[in-house]
């Protein structure tokens, strides 16, 4: 069991359609620089990401400079398991942590902060 | 007024667009706090810059709300800084957010 972070952020919103997915990340990246403990959690479309297809997702570039950044940091990231199923993700550039739904909640309850992106 | 949560720290984010319709909910939150003696921190990033042009702005100033504007996010959005809020960067929301008793987030 990983302890209880300083910010879990929350991502569920979908890269193709809008930029929040890469503002979350950039946030994530922006307050994790300090001694700050973030976890990432990715649900539903928010998992595309982590698949090849992220040249075309909203602010594309820019998803792939942060992932850069949390995969030097070795920051996993905690994937719910059906989207995992659901976009194919292998080979991810970041550690991918799966998890279901009842281990989300359990991470949501200890975090001190959450954001939650919808 | 003093309150068992007198004395006590909010922070509220807004990163969601003004449009999609947290500021009713962020205006009551904040007067509440406010009023209850909280010291009460708002910061705007992202699309949720866009909300610094909104007259709620001058209300919470006004009530003692202490506003923080992302300058990365406010640039593109043309909202250029002024001394009505504090213009800065991650940093600071890291710091606010490790000050504040509670954080709520309107993403």
């Amino acid at each position: 069991m990983t302890s209880a972070p300083a910010l879990l952020l929350f991502i569920a919103s979908d890269p193709e359609r809008s930029g929040a997915t890469a503002e979350a990340l950039r946030m994530g990246m922006g307050l994790a620089a300090g001694s700050r403990s973030v976890q990432v959690v990715l649900s539903g479309p928010a998992a595309r990401v982590l698949t090849e297809e992220v040249d075309e997702l909203v602010d594309g570039e820019m998803i792939e400079n942060h992932l850069e950044v949390f995969a030097e940091w070795d920051t996993p990231f905690f994937v719910a398991r059906q989207a995992i199923a659901e976009y194919g993700i292998r080979d991810a550039p970041v550690p991918v942590v799966p998890v279901d739904d009842s281990e989300i909640a359990r991470m949501l309850a200890r975090a001190r902060n959450v954001m939650v992106f919808p | 007024m003093s309150s068992a949560v007198s004395g006590k720290k909010l922070g509220i984010l807004l990163s969601a667009h003004p449009d999609k319709g947290d500021l009713p909910a962020i205006r009551s939150l904040a007067l509440a706090a406010r009023t209850a003696g909280v010291d009460t921190y708002l910061y705007l990033i992202d699309e949720g810059a866009r909300a610094y042009r909104d007259p709620l702005m001058d209300t919470l100033r006004g009530a003692g709300v202490k506003l923080y504007v992302c300058a990365y996010g406010a640039k593109p959005r043309g909202v250029e800084p002024d001394e009505g809020a504090v213009f800065g960067g991650l940093a600071a929301l890291g710091g606010l957010m490790d000050a504040c008793d509670r954080f709520v987030s309107f993403n």
